[in-house]
């Protein structure tokens, strides 16, 4: 299994499509953190000018934290996608160049592959969460310094310096699991489709889908919105809070994993049954 | 004793209406270079997935080396190499590259210089770091062939193997076929649409037609049956000529081409017409069966 999930990681990261998602995440990080560094204290003026009235802010408002905040709030719906241009075409890129007629005619057992191209794309979609927390958190705290994290949502949160970072590694470790469902999902369209493209698009086109449902708090969909992993994608900002919900965090964590699991589950039974036509 | 390495009983395999393969019989024994023929459509590709595990059979049976295929897939594919329809590779990797990952697919232990050896084996030595993005088609096939030998098996499962090769290519590729056969040992199962290859390397093989088995038999016995195609090249074609317009020949003459003329006739009019021609003064170059499988290939799959 270990030389499987090699192989895979050989083929993974021998393609150029495999860097594009490190490249944006570096560049629109950088773009994000060079716009504010400009524009960033008139940004914070707007925001906090009601707080002014009541309460006198001091300190490094605009710092490296609030920056990271703010970025993994802009790109948390972007990040699927850069995952899903990898591991969407795990299965359905060797379909379409017919590559797995040259593996699967080999003393290879199916259920072993499928595994080791799973765990392969699920250590690639990691790895872009770190950059994403490393270039976030690192180009933020070097640019505009460390300091507390004011959060303004239905209530405000002041998080002290010192209680931050681990609320950091928490919420990327959270975006781990998040994108696991993402890797699920997209290998479960990858296992039914024999190109590339469309378990890009349908993987996205579910995300929308389950977001539009998840945001619209319409009765209607109330029973639904439970089950869909959409609903628990957000749920790393309960580390956030001033005191952390850990039994809906852990509830949320519950729901990405049976949901990934599932995913995976079709996907498996799907792929032992498989006629490699192409 | 023929060791039998292929059995195929009573194959079926439909995709929803069609009936792709209908009850293929057939055996390959060791050490047969087995030709495996059929129009298009007629269920080849389909059966040669099957005997490799890609696609499932609704129902029949496949054994291999004696043992079902299904029930002991892993243990039979480890001593099978193949080469099905255009080889694809990974091709943002160089061709060892691509070589060292099919031999960790296959669990070998590969060396370095094992995969230097097969690839100048099959002619790409100068190119083993390239990538194969920049292989050529008939590069990409010996490539293919590299990989179907990379474990050393024992049988070799080869579906147009020639496609998109050059003539010198292809006597290449024809000459490794027969080394690897006579040599090495290996029994070789070969499509091909070059139907002139199959006749010149076969030793056995199958014609299969809409998805059923046709006939199946040794290569010369089968172009052997039946009538024959004749040609006789001689010296004065229109004396000749005449002299077949006023005999009984003239039933079996099917037409003249510059020197040549041509009847279909049994084996046993051949001595008969010679010596009535060398009778009657004409002078003759040769004789000579022009029996093709291409034309056995034809009659049988029209009929």
């Amino acid at each position: 299994m270990i030389k499987l999930i090699q192989i895979e990681l050989i083929k993974i990261f021998s393609r150029f499509r495999s860097y594009i998602g490190f490249i944006a995440i570096i560049f629109i990080v950088l773009l994000l953190e060079i716009s504010i560094l400009i524009d960033g204290e008139q940004i914070l003026k707007f925001i906090t000018q009601n707080l002014e009235d009541s309460f006198y802010l001091k300190g490094n408002l605009l710092n490296g934290y609030l920056i990271s905040y703010v970025i993994l709030n802009t790109l948390w719906i972007h990040i699927p996608l850069l995952v899903t241009i990898v591991t969407g075409d795990l299965i359905a890129g060797e379909s379409n160049s017919g590559t797995f007629r040259m593996i699967l005619s080999r003393p290879v057992d199916r259920s072993k592959l499928l595994i080791a191209k799973y765990i392969s794309g699920f250590i690639y979609s990691t790895i872009l969460v770190i950059i994403l927390g490393l270039t976030s958190l690192g180009l933020g705290i070097g640019f505009f310094g460390k300091g507390d994290l004011i959060i303004i949502s239905t209530k405000i949160n002041i998080l002290p310096e010192n209680e931050l970072l681990w609320r950091f590694f928490a919420a990327f470790g959270f975006g781990i699991i998040s994108m696991l469902v993402i890797t699920s999902l997209s290998l479960l369209f990858s296992v039914c489709s024999n190109n590339s493209i469309s378990p890009i698009i349908l993987t996205m086109v579910v995300i929308i889908l389950f977001s539009v449902i998840t945001s619209f708090q319409i009765p209607f969909f109330s029973g639904i919105r439970k089950i869909l992993f959409t609903t628990y994608f957000n749920s790393w900002r309960l580390l956030f809070e001033f005191s952390v919900d850990y039994h809906k965090l852990i509830v949320s964590l519950l729901h990405l994993i049976i949901n990934s699991m599932l995913f995976f589950g079709i996907s498996f039974f799907i792929f032992k049954k498989k006629d490699i036509l192409s | 004793m023929d060791i039998k390495i292929i059995e195929i009983s009573d194959l079926y395999k439909s995709f929803g209406v069609i009936k792709a393969v209908d009850g293929i019989n057939l055996s390959v024994y060791k050490g047969d270079i087995f030709g495996f023929l059929g129009p298009n459509g007629a269920g080849k590709s389909t059966t040669i997935r099957m005997l490799l595990s890609l696609i499932y059979p609704d129902k029949g049976s496949i054994k291999i080396f004696g043992k079902e295929l299904f029930q002991n897939r892993i243990e039979i594919l480890k001593k099978i190499g193949a080469l099905i329809e255009r080889p694809n590779f990974y091709e943002y990797l160089s061709a060892y590259r691509n070589l060292e990952i099919l031999a960790k697919y296959s669990k070998i232990n590969t060396s370095k210089n094992k995969i230097f050896e097969i690839l100048e084996f099959v002619g790409l030595k100068d190119r083993i770091h390239s990538k194969v993005s920049t292989f050529s088609q008939g590069m990409k096939q010996r490539l293919g062939l590299a990989q179907a030998i990379l474990s050393d098996p024992d049988l070799i499962i080869l579906d147009e193997p020639l496609n998109g090769l050059d003539p010198q290519g292809i006597k290449d590729i024809r000459n490794l076929i027969l080394f690897l056969n006579k040599e090495c040992g290996k029994t070789i199962f070969l499509s091909s649409h070059i139907l002139h290859e199959i006749e010149l390397i076969s030793s056995r093989l199958v014609i299969i037609n809409k998805g059923k088995t046709i006939i199946e038999g040794n290569v010369s016995d089968l172009l052997q049956n039946g009538d024959m195609r004749v040609s006789v090249y001689v010296k004065n074609i229109n004396d000749a000529f005449d002299f077949i317009k006023s005999s009984s020949f003239i039933n079996l003459f099917e037409k003249r081409e510059n020197d040549i003329l041509y009847f279909k006739m049994k084996k046993d009019d051949i001595p008969k017409l010679n010596r009535y021609l060398t009778e009657k003064g004409i002078d003759i170059f040769s004789i000579k069966s022009v029996n093709t499988l291409e034309d056995y290939f034809i009659n049988i799959t029209e009929a």
